[in-house]
């Protein structure tokens, strides 16, 4: 995670009341997966959600500016193909099989009141993490 | 003369009634409204606590890092399909400025029980 210090922009929908962490329902065909092979596709177009200015901010820890009105257009693609994992988590309480694989995004972001459009480069992108495709279950579907 | 009713009395009780009936609704309502609506998912249980630790219960964040082998789902009571990457790169704004960004994208689609303990199905973008 960068620097939360020299962060300008947090671009998140928030936190629900439940606790449910910057999740939001989407169309159904904004996803394209193939869980077998790991590939997969995310794209989103002019979503509506809150510039927090940094994530400290957004979550309550320093105060801050009052979150602006924004919108975001992103094409997130898994390009699989990596090794398959197999967790069974009896702590955390989930299982699943996973592709691994690189992954990479190309977005926009804006801020309503604003005219200037923030863009991904294409290159020189990397994942920190292990990035994943695949199944999962948990709660009540962990067995 | 046949007796009529005491429509007095009958309208106090059906008042009464109905003040004890949107009493218990807003008491309902107000207890639900941590839990979120029909249709909406719940949270998993575990998350990072506020050290950035991963616990599996009472965490600051219902959330885990997008990447193996941690939980990716945001979601609890969930069986689907899923991804999650970290990702880090350069970005411009259309001023001319540059930046550094760093994101978590994550998707999960499939079935999952909600708010009400209803099964669903839906699809969910993590930003």
């Amino acid at each position: 995670m960068g620097d939360p210090s020299t962060q300008v922009h947090d671009f998140e929908p928030g936190i629900a009341p439940s606790g449910l962490f910057w999740t939001v329902p989407i169309e159904p065909g904004a996803i394209k997966v193939d869980p077998v092979t790991g590939e997969a596709r995310l794209r989103v177009q002019a979503l509506k959600i809150l510039d927090f200015h940094d994530i400290l901010t957004a979550l309550g820890l320093i105060p801050g500016p009052a979150p602006l009105p924004s919108r975001v257009s992103f094409d997130v693609r898994w390009a699989g193909d990596g090794a398959p994992v197999d967790l069974h988590d009896a702590t955390f309480g989930f299982m699943g099989h996973y592709v691994t694989g690189p992954a990479t995004i190309s977005f926009t972001a804006t801020n309503d009141a604003g005219d200037v459009v923030y863009s991904s480069d294409a290159t020189g992108q990397s994942n920190p993490g292990t990035p994943a495709v695949g199944t999962e279950q948990n709660g009540l579907f962990f067995h | 003369m046949r007796p009529g009713f005491p429509r007095g009395d009958w309208l106090r009780r059906i008042i009464v009634a109905v003040a004890v009936a949107a009493l218990a609704l807003s008491v309902f309502a107000a207890a639900a409204s941590g839990r979120g609506k029909p249709g909406d998912p719940a949270p998993i249980p575990g998350g990072l606590a506020d050290d950035l630790t991963a616990v599996p219960v009472d965490p600051f964040v219902h959330v885990l890092l997008p990447s193996v082998p941690f939980e990716m789902a945001t979601i609890n009571d969930f069986s689907g399909m899923i991804g999650a990457a970290e990702i880090q790169g350069t970005a411009h704004g259309s001023d001319g400025s540059s930046y550094t960004f760093d994101v978590d994208m994550r998707f999960m689609q499939g079935s999952y029980i909600d708010a009400a303990g209803r099964l669903q199905h839906g699809s969910f973008a993590f930003i």
